[in-house]
């Protein structure tokens, strides 16, 4: 027991603590913003993959499974990001495209290759990318005309957070603290952006949350029992913080983010009703 | 030398030449059974079993370079009489079985360590990871089955170390070693 509470210190909280202690100190230094949000993100990929490194005993190369991706994709999220940071137009799209193809290829590739008819294939993996092309531009782009940085933060937390704990019991712990550990490090940034507020979220964040999310729902949904009707709304989760006046509109910013993350939690709680009712847990402990 | 006494003898030659064949076996799985058996946080042991497997091997007593062994196990069959368990070691953490639906046994050598005791030295996949690895077989014994046909049974032994296979989830509160026992039963084909 001792060793699995170990793993777990080093797994999840230090690497949770760490980004809050860096990002604190990105957010805080002279820095113009748009410069910032790509240390945060390198910050948050950089963590990720570390616990991913602890929880999972080393990072597989080349990869080899789709859960060995994980934290190629969460680095990669961030170049793509940072691309998409400072590129505008049809540039911006095609680099969005770039990104949400390559997760879901990294995803979809062992089942394409020999298990699925090609045209299945080919409609999971058209599917899969518009999905993550079409949420992260939605993130990024509704969550910036109606809320705060911290709102769309909050919602993501939320969102990963609890996913962690839906990826657990719908067969895969390490999945499931893995996912643990993107939403902590999510938490962090949502309570320093809470003292800290800058005045845009940007691109960067919000790509890496769709991919990395994306992947371990699509991991649990496709190679554990997370089921489907689950991993969907855990998906839908965070645009529960679109949902109210907009933040421009003025008022208490501390109600507003109160009642912005009861309505992620409640979509939050369908998620788990929903996992519940199709994969009961045996309540036999092991 | 009579004719007769010559046919004789060239009949138990032929016997005797047919007899030194190598035969081919097909496990019987009604018969068999793949175990394992995995430390748990260094206070016991936890057995389990893959329900799913085939396979087949050539024997051949006189001449164990020409024998040959192949398993192939259905990682979805994992059995541990515990279903929440089962879920997780089907998972990415452990087996992945969706990705990987077999774990397989090939082997490359057979040494005979007496008539009872062989060595079978093959590769065994898991997890698209193939390694190295010397299984000891025990002969228990042949004859006929419920319906008159020759059956051979063994029993074999291989430790094998998940993490060699990327299965290291939960190291080393349950333990890297990982016991296979192999029995079957085999009917002569």
């Amino acid at each position: 027991m001792g060793s699995l509470i170990g793993q777990g210190i080093v797994g999840i909280v230090l690497p949770a603590l760490l980004a809050l202690i860096l990002n604190g100190l990105v957010l805080r230094a002279a820095l113009a913003e748009s410069r910032k949000w790509p240390f945060i993100g390198l910050i948050i990929a950089g963590c990720f993959a570390f616990s991913y490194s602890v929880l999972l005993g080393g990072i597989a190369f080349p990869p080899r499974e789709a859960t060995h991706w994980l934290p190629f994709i969460a680095v990669g999220a961030v170049v793509f990001g940072t691309i998409l940071q400072f590129t505008s137009g049809l540039g911006r799209s095609v680099v969005r495209l770039i990104a949400a193809l390559a997760t879901a290829w990294t995803v979809l590739q062992l089942q394409i290759f020999g298990r699925w008819p090609l045209p299945i294939s080919v409609e999971w993996l058209v599917a899969v990318t518009l999905i993550l092309f079409a949420t992260s531009r939605l993130i990024e782009r509704a969550g910036a005309l109606r809320n705060t940085p911290t709102e769309i933060l909050l919602g993501m937390a939320l969102a990963a957070g609890f996913g962690g704990v839906a990826l657990f019991f719908g067969g895969s712990a390490v999945l499931g603290q893995i996912c643990n550990t993107f939403g902590l490090l999510l938490a962090g940034l949502t309570i320093l952006t809470f003292f800290l507020p800058p005045a845009q979220l940007g691109p960067v964040i919000p790509l890496i949350y769709v991919l990395v999310f994306g992947s371990l729902l699509l991991n649990g949904s496709l190679f554990s029992d997370l089921p489907w009707a689950t991993a969907g709304l855990f998906w839908l989760a965070p645009f529960g913080v679109l949902i109210g006046p907009p933040a421009s509109s003025g008022g208490n910013r501390n109600l507003r983010l109160l009642l912005r993350g009861l309505i992620v939690l409640v979509l939050v709680g369908l998620a788990f009703v929903a996992l519940f009712l199709i994969s009961p847990p045996h309540g036999n402990e092991y | 030398m009579t004719v007769r006494s010559t046919l004789f003898c060239a009949l138990l030659a032929a016997a005797t030449l047919t007899s030194a064949k190598a035969d081919n076996y097909k496990i019987d799985p009604v018969h068999s059974a793949v175990l394992f058996k995995v430390g748990h946080f260094g206070v016991g042991n936890i057995y389990g079993r893959f329900d799913t497997f085939a396979g087949d091997f050539v024997f051949d007593p006189s001449e164990p370079a020409k024998d040959s062994v192949k398993l192939e196990i259905i990682t979805d069959s994992v059995d541990t009489n515990a279903p929440d368990r089962d879920k997780h070691l089907k998972s990415p953490d452990f087996l992945n079985a969706k990705q990987f639906p077999t774990a397989t046994f090939k082997s490359t050598a057979v040494k005979k360590v007496d008539d009872k005791n062989y060595e079978v030295t093959g590769d065994f996949t898991l997890r698209g990871i193939t390694k190295p690895v010397t299984v000891a077989v025990q002969v228990i014994g042949t004859g006929p089955g419920p319906k008159g046909e020759p059956r051979l049974g063994t029993e074999s032994t291989v430790t094998l170390k998940r993490s060699d296979f990327d299965v290291k989830a939960f190291l080393p509160a349950v333990t890297d070693e990982v016991e296979l026992r192999i029995a079957v039963e085999a009917i002569k084909q």
